[in-house]
Parts: structure tokens; C-alpha cells; sequence
């Protein structure tokens, strides 16, 4: 291969690299990620906005 | 995670349309008197204040169990208390156990209901009998909510939570009433309406934007957190009750 194709193939894989995560933090975005803490430790005050 | 709600949220009041404060006060003694105990036990549960899940059942139903758009007792798809769909409870379910997040209370009234789940997590569907039982629907109006509020205080999808801890209920309120893929659900959580940007830095200018295109959960969000509205009661003439912390 001379220098024109190997930064051809240099140029190919870095874009299906990219493109492999680009799709990876998609998907990761759109699953739900409720955990089993959130639920434990959530913890709610009302504040009463005439005592403050 | 500690969060705060102000209640009554400054600019709202409720709608004196849907009655006067003593009448919106004896509907939530009907509630407390009927369903008290099933909403300790769902607020122990699920660590959801039970003024909150009180409010839901009383901007939802009014505290009849079996109120549906379609007629008392006929099965529309969002019969009972809390007015929840029966089409996505399933998943609901399979997924609170999936996370770990059933605790084993939650679980033996599910049990007590027929509800199991199997070795792949999976439950039965959900049917309109289902929805009709008051401390079955209680537990799981309140599983939605616990995950409305888990997915939408986030980290990365913080959209219901202020810098300052503040849980915005307002958005709560807006997605349990509008849904969260539906059409009406898309425009309470897009960013943009129609184009133009949504000011969502206070609760009156988001519920201003829900008005315009959901009339009737702009209405919820007044009744619920607004001045002479449920939470307002429930956490000053009610405090007594046990049910306004």
C-alpha cells in the first residue's frame, strides 16, 4: 500500500470508530437508568413558602 | 438525594371552578378516611410524601375508584384512583423489578393481586379489574411517580430538577398527566413549542405553556400546588392528619 491508502484506510477506520460511538451513547441515552438508589435514598421536603 | 418542593407555589392558585377550599378540604378527608393506610404504606414504600400521592388520587379522581373518562366503572384504559394507563403497567412493573427496585412489601401486595414475576422478570398484563382495587392502584400511581421522578432528576436528563435541589413537581405532574411518548407528552417535555423556545425557569411560566396546548393539566398543576389547592391543605389545615408532610 502506498501513502495515499494508508491514510485512506487511517480515514475509514477512525469514521467507523466515530460512528460506533456516536450509535453506542444513543442507545446508552435512550435506556433507562432508574436505579434501585435513587429509590432508597430519595428523600422530599415540602417547604411551606408562607414560613419562609 | 434530598429534594425540596414549595408549596403553595408562588403565582398559582387553585381553580375555584373545581370548588371552594372547604370542599377540596372534606374531598381529601373522604380520601385520607378511605384510603389512608394504602397511602402510608405506598409512601413508605416508594419515599413519595404522602401529600403528594393524596393530591394525584384527588386532581385524578376525586377519590372515586372507579372514575373513568368513559363512564363510572366502564374500562377505559385509565380507570380507578389514580388514573394510570393499564397498556403500559406491564413494563411499568417489569422494569421497577428489573432495577431492583421493589421493595418486599411492594411485592407481597402484588402477590396479593396475583401479580408475580417470573424467572425473565416478567409479570401478567394488567387488566381493568386490576385497576379498580384501591390499594393495588395506590402502589402502583405511586411506582410511576417514583420513576417519573428518578428518570427526570437524573443526571443527564435533569430536566425536573432546579440547581437548588428544587424538585419542579409542576413537570411531574405535567408527564404523568400527559405521558411520556404521546403527543401531548412530547410538547410538555420538547424544549421548543411550535418552534419557539419554552421558558421553563419558573413553575407559573412552564404551566403558562401547558396551558396553551393541555388545558387540563395546567388545571392539575394549579389544583395541586397552587394557593387554597390540595398540597396547600393537606400540608397546613390537614397537617394533623399525618398526611401533610
Amino acid at each position: 500500500m502506498n501513502k495515499k491508502e494508508y491514510l485512506l484506510l487511517f480515514l475509514g477506520l477512525t469514521a467507523i470508530a466515530v460512528t460506533g460511538v456516536f450509535i453506542y451513547k444513543s442507545v446508552k441515552g435512550l435506556s433507562s437508568n432508574i436505579t434501585k438508589e435513587q429509590k432508597e435514598e430519595l428523600d422530599i421536603k415540602i417547604v411551606r413558602t408562607d414560613n419562609k | 438525594m434530598q429534594y425540596k418542593i414549595e408549596i403553595p407555589t408562588i403565582g398559582l392558585v387553585a381553580p375555584k371552578s373545581k370548588g371552594s377550599r372547604d370542599s377540596l378540604k372534606n374531598m381529601l378527608l373522604r380520601i385520607i378516611k378511605n384510603y389512608g393506610n394504602f397511602i402510608k404504606v405506598a409512601s413508605e414504600e416508594s419515599n413519595i410524601p404522602a401529600s403528594v400521592i393524596a393530591s394525584f388520587i384527588a386532581v385524578e379522581s376525586g377519590g372515586n375508584p372507579i372514575a373513568s373518562a368513559s363512564g363510572n366503572g366502564t374500562c377505559h384504559n385509565t380507570i380507578g384512583l389514580m388514573q394510570w394507563n393499564r397498556n403500559y403497567t406491564k413494563s411499568t412493573l417489569e422494569k421497577e423489578y428489573s432495577a431492583d427496585r421493589l421493595t418486599d412489601v411492594e411485592k407481597g401486595i402484588l402477590r396479593k393481586y396475583g401479580i408475580t414475576f417470573n424467572k425473565d422478570g416478567k409479570t401478567r398484563k394488567i387488566n381493568c379489574n386490576d385497576q379498580k382495587q384501591p390499594e393495588l392502584n395506590i402502589l402502583i400511581g405511586s411506582i410511576i411517580l417514583g420513576q417519573l421522578i428518578s428518570e427526570l432528576t437524573s443526571k443527564n436528563k435533569g430536566w425536573a430538577l432546579e440547581q437548588d435541589n428544587t424538585l419542579r413537581l409542576d413537570k411531574i405532574i405535567s408527564v404523568y398527566n400527559a405521558g411520556m411518548f404521546g403527543t401531548t407528552g412530547k410538547l410538555a417535555t420538547d424544549s421548543k413549542l411550535r418552534g419557539v423556545p419554552v421558558d421553563t425557569t419558573s413553575v407559573k411560566k412552564y404551566r403558562d405553556v401547558v396551558a396553551t396546548f393541555n388545558p387540563t393539566t395546567k388545571n392539575y398543576i394549579d389544583l395541586i400546588m397552587g394557593k387554597d389547592g390540595f398540597m396547600d391543605i393537606l400540608t397546613s389545615d390537614l397537617i394533623n392528619e399525618r398526611y401533610g408532610k
